[in-house]
This record gives C-alpha cells, structure tokens and sequence, in this order.
C-alpha cells in the first residue's frame, strides 16, 4: 500500500503512515480550522490499510497542542487502531507526552480509557 | 465586566497583550505567534504556559466557529473581539469579549452556570463521555471546548453579558490560569 505522508505545518500535524517501513506517527501541533476535513484523508487511508494491515501496527503519537475538535478526530483514528487489535492483530498507540505536561498526559489516559486497544503512556525529555 | 473596564484593566494590570479588532483566520495565527512570543519572555513554567495557550486557541476557535453562524457579523463591528492577556500574582488572566446574539445568551449562560458547577474530576468525566459518545459538526468542537477551558484552567470560569441593543449582547469571559 501506498504510504500516506503529509508535512506538518504551523497549525496542523505531521502524519506518516508508512507501511514498508513499520512507520506510522502524528507529530506536532494539531489545531486546524476544520478538524474533519483535515483529518478524513487519514481516516481513509487508514480504512483502507485494514484491509490488508501488517501484522504489527505501531502508532506513535507525538502531540503538542490539539485543540477539542482534533481529539474528535483522534478518536476516530485510534478506533481503527483498536479495530486491528479487535481482529487479533498486534496493535498499540504510543502516546507520549512531555515531563511536566501533566494536561497531555492526562489526554493520553483519557484515549486509554475509550479506546480498547493498548495506549501506552511514554514520558519524554523532550520531542 | 463592562467594555469601558475592559481598557481601564489594560492601564491598571500588568497587561502583555491588548487586542481589539476583527476576528479572522489570519488574526488567529498571528496572535498566536503573539502570545507564544510574550510567554517566552515571561519564562513560567511548562504546565502553565501550555495551559494558557490551550486556552487561548479554544476561545479563539469558539468565537470564530460562532461568527461563521452569524451571518452579519462579517460585514458590521459585530465581528469585533477584545482580547487581554495579562500577568496576574499566581498566573495570568485571559480576557476575551466579543459579540454574540441576544438569542444565544441564556443558552450560553446556562452551559457555562452548568460546567462551573462540576469539580475536576466531574468535568474529566464529562470530557470523556463527550468525547466517546457525542458526534460532532462540522467545524464545531462538540461543546467540549468549553469543559475543556474550565478543566485547564482550573478555575471557575467568570463572565458577563452586557447588552448592547435589542440585537447583541457583549459576552466577555474572564479566565484565570494559575
């Protein structure tokens, strides 16, 4: 499958899903105007990867700021996710947040409590 | 809060941003260089400076996503906004006030009366379940944004309705980030 790659910018998030390479990430900032028409390509592409997934699917998620309307969209993305781990494949979401920023890793087990897929929780130094 | 207290908080507190102008896209990004800019300078801690920017681009959002409904608010002063971002003893203090129908007042009243009410944990619950069960609309945050501010802020959040003519009301929102 193709890779889905798209650049981040001031406003709005990296996300690589690059199967060929096991990579799969979201980095940056995520406060775009319209959260839904932003992140339907990513959900697409991801619908489609179900089809034929790898057997592990590593999702690393590495967010600075997300506004309320990219958490919708989050969650649209991490049901995916739960839906390889449903159908028994390996599938995790690597959640990491900043020492001290005690508002994103709280945001990161809010995702663990709705989503029933691993969440791993990854405290860092820095992105 | 009157308008008019607004600019006497510009002179009296320890102000790092005073804005009054349009809303815009545009105005959203700049002022949001603007703000990470003054914050840096102030050097406070990580938590707190990623509170008020969170903050920040919530309220702006809302305001922008509520002036796309109103058809008239593009074209006539009613799209103007104040913003001020001040140094306060324990934090800062976002204040933001723009115009919004008389219609809307007591349904935005009550939805903020409701979240004020809620202590930290009800508002986490709150957050959770509108995020799992709730689906959201187009450009909207699903009403999360509001729970959001006040779960960040850690603070009741305090406000005010002024009203200006038999159209608009002034709604100003005073956050307290500490």
């Amino acid at each position: 499958m193709e890779l889905y790659n798209l650049e981040s910018t001031k406003r709005t998030p990296k996300i690589l899903f690059n199967p060929s390479q096991e990579s799969f990430l979201i980095s940056g900032r995520s406060i775009p105007e319209n959260s839904i028409d932003f992140f339907k390509p990513a959900i697409d592409w991801l619908s489609e990867y179900l089809q034929e997934p790898l057997d592990e699917t590593v999702l690393e998620v590495k967010l600075e700021y997300f506004n309320t309307s990219s958490s919708k969209c989050l969650v649209d993305i991490f049901r995916k996710i739960e839906m390889l781990h449903k159908n028994g494949k390996k599938a995790v979401i690597k959640w990491y947040f900043v020492e001290e920023d005690e508002d994103m890793q709280e945001s990161g087990e809010d995702f663990k409590k709705i989503i029933k897929a691993p969440v791993e929780l990854i405290k860092t130094n820095k992105f | 809060m009157q308008i008019k207290s607004h600019y006497q908080n510009i002179r009296d507190k320890d102000t790092l941003i005073a804005y009054k102008g349009k809303m815009s896209n545009n105005f959203f990004n700049c002022m949001l260089s603007e703000v990470e800019d003054k914050l840096e300078l102030e050097n406070p801690p990580l938590k707190l400076q990623k509170k008020v920017i969170n903050i920040i681009i919530e309220v702006f959002q809302n305001i922008h996503h509520y002036l796309k409904h109103v058809d008239e608010s593009q074209t006539d002063k009613k799209n103007t906004i104040i913003f001020l971002l001040c140094k306060s003893n324990k934090g800062f203090t976002i204040y933001v006030g723009n115009y919004v129908k008389n219609d809307a007042v007591t349904e935005l009243r009550e939805r903020i009366d409701k979240i004020n009410e809620l202590n930290y944990d009800e508002l986490r619950k709150l957050y959770r379940f509108k995020l799992e069960n709730e689906s959201f609309h187009a450009g909207g945050g699903a009403g999360l944004g509001i729970i959001d501010i006040a779960r960040k802020s850690g603070t009741k959040i305090s406000y005010n309705f002024e009203v200006i003519n038999t159209s608009y009301s002034f709604f100003s929102l005073n956050i307290a980030v500490n």
